[in-house]
C-alpha cells in the first residue's frame, strides 16, 4: 500500500503536467515580483493581467487543438496562420464590401477554410508531398488570393480592410459576469473546444487510433485503421479551427489584416510540443498542449508588463520553439534508456 | 552513335526542357510586349538572377544531402544589418562584409548544432531560428532599414561587363553564375561532391562505407549561411542598404528550393545536379518578371503562380520517384500523411 502511493507521487511528479505546473508557477511569482521592482512596468497581480491573458489564449488556442490533433497523427500544418489571416479577411470583406450579413459571411469564410484543408489533404495523401512543404506552398498560394480578395474596386490592395457590425462585435465581445470579474465569452468558447477535443483524443475509439497511427503507421494499417480517411479530417479540422482563431482575431480587432495571427505562426505547435505532444506523433494530449499554452502565454504577458520591448517576442517565439524541441529530444531520451533501447 | 545518344539524352534532360519552357516564356513576352525587351529590363533581370544564384549554390547542396534551411533569407537579413551598421562606425567595407560572413558562419554552426548533434528535423530547426535572427535584427533597428554608406560597395553591384554604357551584364551575376560552376564542378567530380550525394541518398549506408554524414552535413549548413550571406550582401549593394526585412519579402531561399526540385533534386535528397537548379532559377526569375512586365496591376496572379511552381514542382518530382520506386520494384511506402522522419539516423 506504501510502495504504491510513493510510486504514484513519483509518476506525478515525473509526469509533464507537474513540470509545466512548476514552470507555471515560477513565471507567475517571476513576473510577480518581478513588475514593481521595474520602473515603468506595470502591475503583474492585478485582475486586468488575468482578463487579458485569458482573453490572448483564445486565438492561439484553437491553432493548438488543430495542431496537436494533427501531430498526434504524426503530422503538421504551417499554414495555419495564413488561413486564419485568410478567413478573416474572407468576414471583413464580406461585410464591409459585398454586403453580407455576419452570420453569413463567417459561414463562407469557415467553408473556404474547410476547402483549403481538403487540399493540404490531397496534396499529403494523395501526391504524398511532406506535410511541412505541402502547407508551406499552400501558405503562399493562400496569400495570393489574398491579395486577390483584399483589391478594392479601384484596383488598389488594401492591407487592412476596417469593417463596422455590431451583430459580430457583440457575440466576440460578450462576457460572462462572476461577480465583479468579467470573464470573456471567446474563453468559454475555448475551454469547452479544448474538454471536447480532450475527450475525443482519449476517450473515442478514434482518439484512440490518431495515436496508433502516429505511434506505428504500418501497425495501424495492418490493424485495419483507414489512415488516409483519419488524415482527411484531422487536415480539415486544422484549417477549419485556424479560420476560426482569425475570425475572432477580426471581431476582436475589427479589420481584416493580410497579416494577422502572423506572430502566432508557431504557438500552436510551440504549446502542443510544451505539452507533450511528441513532434514524431504517438503521445501527449490536449490537457497538456492547453498548460503548455498557459505557459507560453504567461511569459510573453510577463514579459510585455515588464516592458520587454515587442521585437524581442519574436525571437522569443522562436527560441521558445527550439527550447521545447531540445525539451522534448531530451525526455525522449531518457525514456528510451529507461526502457534500455 | 554515341553522339546521337548524346543528343536524345540532353533533349530528355531537365534542364533541356526547363530552358525551352523560359524560351517560351520569352518568345510569348516578346508577342505580347514587344518594348519589354529593353537594355534596362535585362539589367534587371540578370541584376535579381545574381543573388538568387548564390543562394543557390548554397540551398541545392544541402539540399541533395538531405537537409534544408527555412533561416536563410532573415539571417542573411540580420547578417546585412550587420555590415550596414558596421560600415556607419567607420570600418571599411572589406572587414564589415568579413564580419557579416563570419556571422553567417556561426549561424550555420548552430543549425547544424540542432540538426545534427539533437537530431531535431532540419525544417523545424531552422524555421526556429529564422524567427530568432528576424526577432533580434527588427530589434536592434527598431525595423527601420539602415542605409550602406559605403559608396565603393554601393558601386560593386552596378558594375557592367563588357564596361561601356551599353553593358549587359552585372559583375554580381558573373560571381553567382562561376560560383555555380564551381559547385557543380565539386558536386560531380570530386570525392566529397559524390559523398555529399551517397549521404542524400542513405545516411546509414555512407556512415557504413567509412563517411561522416554528421561531419559533411554540418558544414553544408554552414556553407549554406555563408553563401546566404554573400547573396545578401550583393542585395544590400544593390538597395544600399541593410534591414531586418531586406530578403524576407522575396525570401530567396524558397526560390533556390523550388529552383532545385524543378531542376530535377530530390526533394528527399540524393541526386541532382547544380545544371538542372540552375535553369530552374532561370525559369522562375524570367517568369516572374514576364509577368510583372506583361500584367503589372495583377500582384496576386504573379504571386499565386510563384505559389504554385513549387506545387508542380513537387508533384513532379513525387510522379518520378514513383517511376524509380516502381523500376526498382518497391512499391510506395507511408500513407496517411505521416512525415518520413530524416531526423532516425
Amino acid at each position: 500500500m506504501e510502495q504504491q502511493r510513493v510510486s504514484r507521487l513519483q509518476r506525478i511528479v515525473r509526469s509533464k503536467a507537474f513540470t509545466l505546473f512548476v514552470l507555471l508557477a515560477v513565471l507567475i511569482l517571476g513576473f510577480g515580483f518581478l513588475s514593481p521592482v521595474i520602473k515603468r512596468g506595470a502591475m503583474f497581480f492585478h485582475s486586468n493581467t488575468l482578463k487579458t491573458t485569458l482573453q490572448d489564449l483564445s486565438i492561439p488556442a484553437f491553432l493548438a487543438i488543430g495542431a496537436g490533433c494533427l501531430m498526434v497523427s504524426g503530422s503538421l500544418d504551417f499554414s495555419q496562420a495564413r488561413v486564419g489571416a485568410f478567413g478573416g479577411i474572407i468576414v471583413a470583406a464580406g461585410i464591409q464590401w459585398w454586403g453580407l450579413n455576419w452570420g453569413a459571411a463567417i459561414i463562407i469564410a469557415l467553408a473556404l477554410s474547410a476547402i483549403i484543408g481538403l487540399v493540404n489533404a490531397i496534396l499529403v495523401n494523395e501526391l504524398k508531398f511532406q506535410p511541412f512543404i505541402a502547407t508551406m506552398a499552400m501558405s503562399s498560394v493562400i496569400y495570393s488570393v489574398m491579395y486577390l480578395v483584399a483589391t478594392d474596386r479601384t484596383g488598389q490592395i488594401q492591407s487592412t480592410i476596417n469593417f463596422t457590425n455590431e451583430g459580430l462585435t457583440k457575440i466576440i465581445d460578450w462576457n460572462l459576469k462572476i461577480g465583479s470579474f468579467e470573464l470573456p465569452g471567446t474563453v468559454l468558447l475555448l475551454l469547452a473546444a479544448f474538454v471536447v477535443y480532450g475527450l475525443l483524443l482519449s476517450k473515442t475509439r478514434f482518439g484512440r487510433q490518431l495515436y496508433l497511427i502516429g505511434g506505428n503507421a504500418t501497425a495501424a494499417r495492418l490493424s485495419g485503421i483507414d489512415a488516409k480517411k483519419t488524415s482527411y479530417f484531422l487536415f480539415i479540422n486544422c484549417s477549419v479551427l485556424s479560420g476560426l482563431a482569425g475570425i475572432i482575431y477580426t471581431g476582436r480587432t475589427r479589420q481584416g489584416s493580410l497579416l494577422a495571427l502572423a506572430n502566432d505562426q508557431f504557438t500552436g505547435m510551440t504549446a502542443a510540443i510544451l505539452g507533450g505532444i511528441s513532434f514524431g506523433g504517438g503521445s501527449g494530449g490536449m490537457g497538456g498542449a492547453f498548460l503548455g499554452l498557459l505557459v507560453i502565454k504567461t511569459f510573453s504577458k510577463g514579459l510585455a508588463i515588464i516592458n520587454v520591448n515587442t521585437y524581442l517576442t519574436n525571437v522569443l517565439s522562436g527560441a521558445l520553439l527550439l527550447a521545447a524541441l531540445t525539451f522534448d529530444y531530451f525526455s525522449q531520451r531518457s525514456q528510451r534508456k529507461r526502457i534500455g533501447i | 552513335m554515341p553522339k546521337q545518344s548524346f543528343i536524345k539524352r540532353t533533349i530528355q534532360s531537365k534542364s533541356f526542357l526547363l530552358l525551352a519552357v523560359t524560351a517560351g516564356i520569352l518568345i510569348l513576352t516578346a508577342i505580347v510586349k514587344p518594348v519589354a525587351f529593353s537594355l534596362a529590363n535585362g539589367r534587371e533581370l540578370l541584376q535579381r538572377l545574381s543573388y538568387s544564384l548564390v543562394f543557390l549554390c548554397g540551398v541545392s547542396m544541402l539540399l541533395i544531402s538531405g537537409g534544408i534551411d527555412f533561416s536563410l533569407s532573415s539571417m542573411a537579413s540580420a547578417a546585412t544589418v550587420i555590415f550596414a551598421q558596421l560600415v556607419k562606425m567607420k570600418v571599411p567595407w572589406g572587414g564589415a562584409a568579413l564580419a557579416a560572413l563570419a556571422f553567417g558562419a556561426v549561424a550555420g554552426l548552430i543549425n547544424a548544432f540542432f540538426v545534427n548533434k539533437l537530431n531535431m528535423m532540419s525544417f523545424i530547426a531552422t524555421i526556429g531560428m529564422s524567427s530568432v535572427w528576424a526577432g533580434f535584427a527588427a530589434w536592434y533597428t527598431r525595423g527601420m532599414q539602415i542605409s550602406v554608406v559605403s559608396a565603393t560597395f554601393n558601386k560593386i553591384s552596378k558594375i557592367y561587363l563588357p564596361s561601356t554604357s551599353k553593358g549587359l551584364i552585372p559583375l554580381v551575376f558573373v560571381i553567382g553564375a562561376v560560383l555555380v560552376l564551381a559547385y557543380s564542378l565539386v558536386l560531380k567530380f570530386t570525392r566529397f561532391g559524390r559523398s555529399v550525394l551517397m549521404i542524400g541518398g542513405n545516411a546509414a549506408a555512407a556512415r557504413l562505407a567509412g563517411l561522416k554524414p554528421k561531419l559533411v552535413s554540418s558544414l553544408l549548413f554552414v556553407n549554406a549561411s555563408v553563401l546566404g550571406v554573400a547573396g545578401g550582401l550583393i542585395f544590400a549593394s544593390q538597395q544600399k542598404a541593410g534591414g531586418p526585412a531586406l530578403l524576407t519579402t522575396t525570401m530567396p531561399e524558397m526560390t533556390a528550393l523550388t529552383a532545385s526540385i524543378l531542376g530535377g533534386v530530390a526533394f528527399s535528397g540524393g541526386s541532382g545536379s547544380l545544371a538542372g537548379a540552375f535553369s530552374g532559377v532561370l525559369l522562375i526569375q524570367v517568369l516572374a518578371y514576364a509577368l510583372q512586365v506583361m500584367i503589372p496591376t495583377l500582384t496576386w496572379v504573379q504571386l499565386f503562380v510563384n505559389g504554385m511552381l513549387l506545387v508542380v514542382a513537387l508533384t513532379v518530382d513525387g510522379f518520378n520517384m514513383k517511376r524509380r520506386l516502381k523500376k526498382l520494384g518497391i512499391k510506395s511506402a507511408g500513407g496517411g500523411g505521416r512525415m518520413i522522419m530524416p531526423g532516425a539516423k
